[in-house]
């Protein structure tokens, strides 16, 4: 390596990139934020994994050991299987929460940790919150609650609340918390929150100062005894006796050093692979677009180039020196990035920790990864540099001397290279999507080759499209014909417009398919703006619903009517038994529905239709089952089976009947179940109700937002009750592909001012000629818009080609076919893109027309 | 005149450069023999298109010839690779062109070394060289100055020092005042009369009359032929009138 040589070209470089600040910055800033973004990424994910003492800290504070009961009978537990557990006695449920001191080694100090509900009364209205009850002055609990302000409860008339309740409430540190309906009130002293569920309501106390309201069921993770050892007691030993008791234990020293987990091979290459290529491709248009600033640069480098061979330097020599321009702004970027991405780490972390409701674990640094990063940095300086450098290498002295541009290559055997790369692509991509089992590693693999094949084929579409531009305007004339001239500035810029926009065009068709499909397979549970309203008794499982309630519904919502059906199954010999029947479908697709049978009247069904049917309104009355698809009914009679289950899945079957029938087709299929029958029907048939009856809301238009929150007002203390608002399909794809757009237009735009810029530097000459024949001024404006449209659309084109193969097949592995087509967004890319390039180009034009000045 | 400076330093031999082909081929040179010896300066002359520059680039190793051979101390540039010219201009050429003669990038010292820099001279060694040059065409002053803290003339003072560091004989200059006011053009012609008179050969494109009577020898073009080598400068004023006689 000639050291003197990169010496010479580094401090060329360093210079060149001091005196040209604007396009200096522009390559840092492109490298840099991949750099940026991976390492913050890298940061936050590390931090996001906590090791073995952080999750020790968080289960059980400094104890050696949680101990819950959990059955009535001894279990097994083992590192590999953790806190699940396997019974050995009858597996009954635990006689008591609670586990006996006595039953820990002598000398153990413990601590209890309890979890619950209790109500709290809040802005708006009484609200149900978990509570955690533990004491925190005890030195076994130090570290399982993370406290933002204040401190914890020390007495049973403190509590902690988390910063979700303290809004919901409105109650700041100092200030008293009101429990429901005339309960206790306790001083509220800190704001804390368990780590895990950070974005809960919760609410921390004293052991004992808060009563957990009854439930129907005990979890057995409510009580856990923490647990410290006596000096000398061997944890493992202990854990195994407790398991003889039915206690589960959560062991210290498992949890500091768990047992390794299973990682599907396959899974981690795929992972991987994907990840590899993406971030590859996310590198390619930096190199890309980053690679045509670099042109630019050597271009305006060109003269000082050729004194440079002039004075001596060999080819090796000047591309160098561009080659050492990407190393000093790669190194730069990857600098800045990675410095940049610890910062942004901070408030990232906050954000990502916002979002999933979990408080992330000590700052872990792996410098070695973010040293990978920021080389990858560096790595996409040196790429971009190269095209430039190695152009430059060939220029002929003296023609960059004179600043004449070096005549166009043919560059066939690079095309003829792209070509069979992008061929091979498909061909690979085609394969990976039709193998029985995809694999998406080939699909996006060879997706990448006709991209790369693509970018060599960028200038070749270039040239080919100047010699299209005979019978074009002047501007578009010029352009096209410039372009196909310096395809070396403008190959680069076409290819990485196509390269942002295959992505933007493949995720669209990606999106708008997989939406087109769940469109398709999406059943209304209701007509338009009807809403569904269930209801739990809470004492009475069958219980309606309460008449107040129901009022403030129809007063609520734009009510016509609210209709009632009850739910009804086969009668259960046992209390442990489920119940249900099971229509015989004789249609291609069956969509099951629990519980599947209803009883109801006429004015179910005209809600449910939404219109009157005679028919189906007298073959209820007629004491035929009415169903919701013809494909259950043969001969005018639906087959239906009584089946039961016991607690293990064995089915029985209670005998099959064939049932007069009725059916109706509606465009919701069903709102409720697959059949509706009159109570006298039911009865025959020996079915009971199942739940509570379920409510239809008709309504006679969309409820608006405002009515809906109402709604939800009205019900969100309430746990028993639930609703649903049927809105027809909404596609979530609309603000992904907006999103997708805007950041693939940004860079087509920037790849299409960089070439215009530089296409514009090159014309002056030809600008000064249209002047001196008398081209208006608006000409140059006109020109420098032809040429962004020119770079745009061609890009677009290629684009649009490279984004379709990856997206049809990948489509062709999830989603029905044929492929939908975005055809909005297709418009977008090959019309709008162009256009507002071109706009744009037009709006930072001068129009004035140079007089070009004679270089000797 | 000593022994030295009898020996060519450049020779051209029936040198023919024709650009493009057939009906589109444009004869820059025909035939032209030339010989520049070390200590002589030779003033090329003729009118624009003649090929002063192409005989220029001929000599250094930038163009190709089409026929015929260059010879740069006994060196013929026809055989060389791309490789091989560089290292020649590294070692055996200096230019001096009209205007941007220096690379923005470098200081007036770094200039001049680079060169030498690039031929592998540490860069100590390297620099000293270059002050040396710069002080020999007094310039030092301006050693640490970028080019565009510098007027035109001391830029073209750097960019001879630079011509002609290490040990480089054959200056090959093209109209190097073009861009200078009168008296520091004249500086600038003093000054490679003394390099030349100090050892190195030189070979001056230009335009005016007044500037070729600093060269030892005139040689004037036309239609890319010489038409006249008198080495008599006293002849120059008649053959810009078309009359050689």
């Amino acid at each position: 390596m000639n050291i003197a040589g990169w010496r010479l070209a580094v401090r060329i470089a360093r210079r060149e990139a001091s005196r040209n600040r604007g396009r200096s910055v522009l390559i840092v800033a492109m490298i840099a934020l991949p750099v940026l973004g991976l390492t913050a990424a890298d940061v936050v994910v590390r931090a996001s994994m906590l090791d073995g003492a952080e999750n020790a800290r968080r289960a059980l504070g400094t104890a050696d050991m949680g101990v819950t009961r959990v059955s009535d009978g001894p279990i097994t537990q083992t590192p590999a299987t953790f806190l699940e557990y396997s019974t050995t006695g009858t597996g009954g449920e635990p006689p008591e929460p609670t586990v006996d001191p006595d039953l820990l080694p002598a000398g153990s100090v413990t601590s209890l940790l309890a979890n619950g509900l209790v109500s709290v009364q809040t802005t708006g209205g009484i609200r149900a919150v978990y509570a955690t009850t533990m004491d925190s002055t005890s030195p076994l609990t130090d570290g399982i609650l993370t406290i933002l302000d204040g401190r914890l409860p020390r007495t049973p008339d403190e509590v902690a609340i988390s910063p979700g309740l303290a809004e919901a409430t409105a109650v700041r540190i100092g200030a008293v918390l009101q429990f429901a309906e005339g309960g206790p009130a306790y001083t509220v002293v800190g704001l804390a929150v368990d780590p895990d569920r950070a974005n809960e309501d919760e609410l921390f106390a004293q052991p004992g100062a808060v009563d957990f309201e009854a439930t129907d069921y005990v979890d057995p993770s409510t009580q856990t005894l923490l647990v410290r050892l006596p000096e000398g007691s061997d944890a493992l030993l202990a854990g195994e006796a407790l398991n003889e008791e039915g206690i589960a234990v959560e062991q210290r020293a498992w949890l500091l050093d768990p047992p390794p987990t299973y990682q599907d091979p396959g899974e981690l290459a795929l992972f991987i692979g994907l990840a590899t290529i993406t971030v590859g491709l996310a590198l390619l248009q930096v190199v890309l677009l980053a690679g045509a600033a670099f042109a630019v640069g050597a271009r305006r480098q060109r003269r000082a180039l050729g004194l440079m061979a002039a004075t001596g330097a060999s080819g090796r020599d000047v591309g160098r020196t561009i080659l050492a321009g990407g190393m000093v702004l790669g190194l730069a970027a990857a600098l800045i990035g990675a410095a940049g991405g610890l910062l942004l780490a901070l408030p990232l972390r906050s954000v990502v920790e916002k979002l999933q409701g979990t408080l992330y674990g000590d700052w872990h640094l792996h410098w070695l990864e973010i040293a990978a990063v920021a080389a990858l940095g560096l790595v996409t300086g040196l790429l971009a540099a190269l095209v430039p450098a190695r152009a430059a290498a060939r220029q002929d002295p003296l023609r960059a001397l004179l600043e004449r541009p070096d005549p166009p290559r043919s560059g066939r055997q690079l095309t003829a290279f792209g070509l069979a790369l992008s061929a091979a692509g498909v061909g690979v991509t085609v394969f990976g999507a039709t193998l029985e089992a995809p694999n998406y590693l080939l699909i996006l693999g060879g997706a990448v080759s006709v991209e790369l094949g693509f970018v060599l084929c960028a200038p070749a579409l270039v040239a080919v499209a100047g010699r299209l531009a005979g019978p074009l305007p002047v501007p578009l004339r010029m352009a096209l014909r410039d372009a196909s001239r310096h395809r070396t500035r403008s190959g680069p810029a076409v290819a990485a417009v196509m390269a942002a926009l295959a992505g933007c065009v493949a995720i669209s068709i990606f999106f708008v398919s997989q939406d087109a499909d769940a469109e398709r397979a999406y059943i209304p549970h209701a007509l338009p703006g009807q809403v569904t309203l269930g209801y739990i008794g809470e004492s009475d499982p069958l219980a309606p619903m309460p008449p107040d309630t129901l009022t403030a519904v129809e007063a609520a919502l734009p009510t016509r009517d609210i209709v009632s059906w009850q739910p009804v199954t086969p009668e259960c010999a046992t209390p442990d038994c489920y119940s249900y029947l099971n229509f015989q479908h004789y249609g291609p697709t069956e969509i099951s529905t629990f519980p599947a049978a209803a009883i109801g009247g006429a004015d179910v069904l005209r809600a449910a239709l939404g219109q009157v049917h005679a028919g189906a309104e007298q073959a209820l009355a007629d004491g035929k089952v009415v169903l919701f698809d013809p494909s259950y009914i043969a001969n005018g009679r639906a087959s239906v089976e009584a089946l039961v289950s016991d607690q293990f899945g064995v089915q029985e079957s209670l005998g099959a009947r064939q049932l007069p029938a009725y059916a109706v087709s509606t465009p919701t299929t069903r709102a409720f179940s697959i059949a509706l029958m009159s109570a006298e029907t039911a009865a025959e048939l020996a079915l009971v109700p199942q739940s509570s009856p379920t409510y239809l809301v008709d309504t006679t238009r969309m409820p608006t937002d405002d009515e809906l929150d109402r709604l939800n007002q009205l019900l969100q203390n309430k746990q028993s009750f639930y609703f649903q608002v049927e809105t027809g399909y909404e596609s979530p794809a609309g603000p992904t592909l907006l999103a997708l757009l805007g950041v693939s237009v940004v860079v087509v735009l920037g790849a299409t001012a960089i070439s215009t810029g530089l296409a514009a530097a090159d014309g002056r000459s030809d600008l000064a000629t249209l002047a001196a024949v008398g081209a208006s001024p608006r000409t140059r404006r006109l020109l420098a818009m032809s040429q962004a449209a020119v770079v745009a659309f061609l890009g677009a084109l290629l684009g649009a080609v490279a984004g379709f193969v990856p997206a049809a097949a990948i489509v062709s592995t999830l989603v029905e076919w044929p492929l939908t087509i975005p055809w909005s967004v297709l418009a977008a890319v090959l019309i709008g893109v162009p256009v507002l390039a071109a706009l744009c180009a037009g709006l930072f034009t001068r129009s004035r027309l140079p007089m070009i000045r004679r270089v000797a | 005149m000593n022994a030295e400076r009898t020996v060519p330093v450049l020779q051209l031999r029936d040198l023919s450069r024709v650009h493009g082909s057939g009906e589109t081929a444009v004869h820059a040179l025909r035939g032209l023999s030339l010989s520049v010896s070390a200590g002589e300066l030779v003033a090329v002359m003729g009118p624009s298109g003649s090929g002063k520059s192409t005989l220029l680039a001929l000599a250094g190793g930038l163009d190709t010839a089409s026929s015929g051979e260059v010879l740069v101390q006994g060196a013929e540039l026809g055989a060389m690779s791309r490789r091989e010219l560089a290292k020649l201009r590294r070692r055996s050429v200096g230019y001096v062109f009209q205007d941007f003669n220096l690379l923005p990038a470098l200081t007036a010292a770094e200039n001049v070394s680079l060169p030498r820099e690039l031929d592998g001279t540490p860069a100590k060694a390297a620099r000293r060289e270059a002050l040396e040059a710069l002080a020999d065409v007094g310039v030092t002053d301006v050693a640490e100055r970028f080019p565009d803290a510098m007027s035109g003339g001391q830029q073209q003072r750097v960019a001879i020092a630079r011509a002609l560091v290490g040990p480089r004989r054959l200056l090959l200059a093209d109209e190097p005042t073009g861009a200078l006011d009168s008296d520091t053009g004249e500086a600038v012609l003093r000054l490679i009369r003394r390099r030349c008179d100090d050892g190195a050969a030189g070979l001056l494109v230009t335009h005016e009359a007044r500037h070729a009577a600093w060269a030892d020898r005139v040689v004037f073009l036309r239609d890319g032929a010489m038409i006249d080598d008198t080495g008599r400068v006293s002849t120059v004023d008649s053959l810009l009138t078309g009359d050689p006689a």
